[in-house]
């Protein structure tokens, strides 16, 4: 049984107990609870400055944000590896998926910040890469930050193989190290539906 | 291009393999997990003229691909000249995505970038490979904006993310503009420019 791939039915095929389960109760849970996962509870990271003119070529390993929660609803394979922090999204399924994520620096008003989604540790997604927000008070401040702090949300569809994984990275360039905000902050895959 | 409507049984129906396959189980099924889903990245090298008018763009062969182009009964749904946008297959809800980024630095001017989404019965004309023709007589009333804030010294994006409902022949395309005051190419690639739609179901 495939999700997504309903079998095509010869005359004489029984409809058994199995069968039932594997073309109808499964594919109907996978079209009302598709496979998704969601990473939380955005560990805090010192991010390195760099150069702006390298926002949006250029992060490094230490630019890899974690999580300490999870929250998962995939029965036909983990989504996730390994222990707290975690740090990718793995596909259980080959398909079309919505990977997204959000993250907040610490107030700051300098230069530029950036927030990318990599596939398999090489191919950036999606990046967004934006001014830093001012720190004037009045201004709005971004999701889960205060006045001053500047928030990068990424989201985009994404064609993935079985076992093709995901990771967000957050970079800046204010000069000097910048804390990302604590708890306020997510990764998320879900499957839309199978590829031809 | 149709919907499955999912077959209603009767009293004393005998249920055979083709009532499986066709819209008593299989049809109805493989139309939910593969509805049209289409997605266009720019990965050519394309600009921006000045002005204040949208630019077309079409993602040609050359300047960009599809990453994928999927409908359950082989429809294309990314137009198939010169991938200048999506062609809807049916009516429905559609959720549409798109982020366009320019490159920046202290030489490429200063002012706004704009995104723009066109809704319209035909492909707008002039869009070419590198999208330097400005788009003719958008219907203003169909017109999403994303509006872009400069970043000197590195990239300024645009994106929108929008859901709607359309009519099936209805074609959505993508036009940028900027008004720097000189030209300004776009910064391309599969994480910068790319444009995306993907059904919700039938309306």
């Amino acid at each position: 049984m495939t999700i997504g791939t309903p079998v095509t039915w010869a005359s004489g095929n029984a409809l058994t107990a199995t069968k039932v389960k594997d073309e109808v109760e499964d594919q109907f849970n996978a079209l009302f609870s598709p496979p998704r996962a969601k990473l939380f509870s955005l560990s805090t990271a010192s991010i390195a400055s760099q150069a702006a003119t390298t926002l949006h070529t250029t992060v490094a390993a230490g630019n890899l944000i974690g999580f300490t929660d999870v929250e998962a609803e995939s029965y036909i394979g983990s989504m996730t590896t390994g222990t707290s922090p975690w740090t990718r999204l793995i596909a259980p399924v080959a398909g079309i998926y919505i990977v997204s994520a959000h993250g907040t620096f610490a107030a700051n008003a300098t230069s530029g910040r950036g927030g990318i989604l990599r596939l398999n540790g090489t191919t950036w997604i999606d990046a967004d890469i934006r001014p830093a927000s001012p720190t004037a008070s009045g201004v709005a401040p971004g999701p889960g930050g205060s006045t001053g702090t500047t928030s990068v949300t990424v989201t985009v569809d994404q064609k993935m193989a079985a076992n093709d994984y995901v990771e967000f990275f957050m970079n800046q360039a204010s000069g000097g190290a910048l804390n990302t905000q604590s708890s306020w902050g997510y990764l998320e895959l879900l499957w839309i539906g199978n590829s031809a | 291009m149709t919907y499955p409507t999912p077959q209603t049984l009767m009293p004393g129906d005998q249920f055979l393999a083709a009532d499986l396959n066709g819209n008593g189980l299989r049809s109805p099924l493989r139309a939910a997990f593969q509805r049209p889903r289409a997605k266009l990245v720019y990965t050519g090298t394309g600009s921006s003229v000045s002005g204040s008018q949208p630019l077309a763009v079409a993602f040609g062969a050359g300047v960009g691909s599809s990453q994928y182009d999927d409908v359950w009964d082989g429809t294309t749904f990314a137009d198939q000249t010169s991938r200048r946008g999506f062609l809807l297959p049916a009516d429905g809800r559609y959720r549409i995505r798109c982020r366009w980024s320019w490159q920046d630095n202290a030489s490429a001017g200063s002012g706004q970038r704009w995104l723009a989404l066109y809704q319209s019965t035909s492909f707008i004309a002039g869009g070419s490979a590198i999208g330097n023709n400005v788009v003719s007589s958008p219907d203003p009333a169909a017109v999403v904006w994303g509006i872009g804030r400069r970043l000197t010294s590195t990239v300024c994006q645009a994106k929108f993310d929008i859901t709607a409902s359309f009519l099936k022949g209805t074609t959505l395309q993508i036009g940028v503009c900027q008004n720097s005051g000189v030209t300004v190419n776009w910064n391309t690639g599969i994480a910068f420019c790319w444009f995306s739609c993907h059904s919700l179901g039938k309306s």
